[in-house]
């Protein structure tokens, strides 16, 4: 950004043009110079990946609900995580698969919200033959009693293994880049951002929906921020779930600070202005990083949220999630399959 | 006071807060510890609720959260 050509009425009409009227994409430079602007204009910048939303996506919310099918004992060492065994301070004590009683008890939960997505995440590096089985029985359990479409998480997938689920119902896997590639190592030394970035490939392949985000506030710059968002944006996932650092006892980041709301805020809409169709969902951490502003990541650029508990966490009352959707007379998407 | 305190596992009777009451977020997490015997739970959180199974006493819990 030249201090002889700055001008951020000219850089929000033009990134204007750029989007919803030529239907084109920003640069990282340009979308770097709109991350700079001054708070004075962060309306502005909202209001434009607002409108980007809406004329990409509509003004539908999808709502999803999630269930750890497995916590804790898990070999990797997320810095973030609370269900590593890395982190022998960590409170949460690890389990054994979820009974089927316990995860069709989360599945009518889920879609007694009006979701359409019910996601089973396991806390493991990748699947065993076990797993496999595991995760099928219950997907087929969860379409025979609800209408949910069912997504699932198992961490780094083989060949085999992806098209197996794909085969078998899973309709969308996830797995997130979790921070931009200049960061990743910073966060995690027992696999590498490329063994994502591959299983990520891997589920583009089979057909199924990839749900690939990542987690603000893990110590990363503002710059790694945008470089994350363009990241996934050449990766080209269905849906990129936002999720806000939520620091967890015992792990390496429970000192982190809580993301700042207005860079929330801010972060948010600078995704959506860098995928412009692509579901932008809330994920963990909007409760304590946005409190009452989560209304305005609704319309700075969200247009799908993780509602209920998480998985290690609770989440806000189900029925407020619904309720501001309602007050934004943004209307609960519902399930359109193709017969 | 008797029992244990359900974030950190520590006696109630000498237990002055916890400081995990005090970080935020604090309100979303899920008692950690038995408030009987103060060994670590095994929870489940489910999308309405949570189950709880104490690993040495094995008491169990079930919570759900109340609607609107």
């Amino acid at each position: 950004m030249s201090a002889t050509t700055w001008d951020p009425e000219k850089l929000l009409v033009d990134a204007e043009r750029t989007l919803l009227e030529e239907g084109g994409r920003l640069t990282m430079d340009e979308a770097k110079d709109l991350q700079q602007l001054p708070d004075l204009y962060l309306g502005r910048v909202a209001d434009l990946a607002h409108q980007v939303r809406l004329k990409y996506c509509g003004d539908g919310v999808e709502v999803e609900g999630i269930v750890s099918g497995k916590t804790g004992g898990c070999p990797e060492d997320c810095h973030f995580c609370s269900q590593s065994s890395a982190f022998g301070d960590s409170p949460v004590a690890p389990t054994g698969y979820i009974p089927y009683d316990q995860l069709m008890r989360a599945a009518e939960e889920t879609a007694a919200t009006g979701a359409t997505e019910f996601c089973i995440v396991y806390a493991v590096r990748g699947p065993d033959r076990r797993l496999m089985d595991h995760v099928l029985e219950c997907t087929e359990r969860v379409h025979k009693e609800t209408d949910l479409d069912v997504a699932c998480s198992l961490g780094i997938l083989t060949r085999e293994q992806a098209f197996e689920l794909a085969d078998n119902g899973v309709h969308r896997y996830n797995h997130n880049l979790e921070a931009a590639r200049s960061y990743f190592p910073s966060i995690c030394t027992t696999h590498s951002w490329e063994d994502r970035w591959d299983t990520c490939q891997l589920v583009r392949e089979t057909g199924m929906e990839l749900c690939s985000g990542g987690i603000i506030g893990l110590g990363e710059t503002r710059e790694q921020r945008l470089e994350l968002a363009f990241q996934l944006a050449e990766l080209g996932p269905h849906e990129v779930p936002m999720n806000f650092l939520n620091p967890r006892p015992g792990t390496p980041l429970s000192d982190n600070s809580i993301v700042e709301p207005e860079e929330a805020i801010r972060t948010i809409a600078l995704f959506r202005l860098a995928m412009p169709s692509t579901v932008l969902r809330y994920g963990g951490g909007r409760e304590i990083t946005l409190g009452d502003l989560q209304r305005m990541g609704l319309e700075a650029g969200i247009n799908a949220l993780i509602t209920g508990n998480y998985l290690t966490t609770l989440g806000q009352d189900i029925e407020d999630d619904l309720e501001m959707l309602s007050e934004l007379k943004m209307p609960v998407k519902t399930v359109s399959k193709v017969l | 006071m008797s029992g244990f305190c359900p974030r950190c596992g520590e006696s109630l009777a000498d237990h002055d807060g916890c400081a995990g009451e005090a970080k935020p977020g604090a309100s979303l997490d899920p008692p950690r510890y038995c408030g009987d015997c103060g060994a670590k739970l095994t929870v489940q959180v489910l999308t309405g609720g949570y189950e709880s199974k104490c690993l040495r006493c094995e008491r169990r819990a079930r919570f759900a959260q109340a609607r609107g």
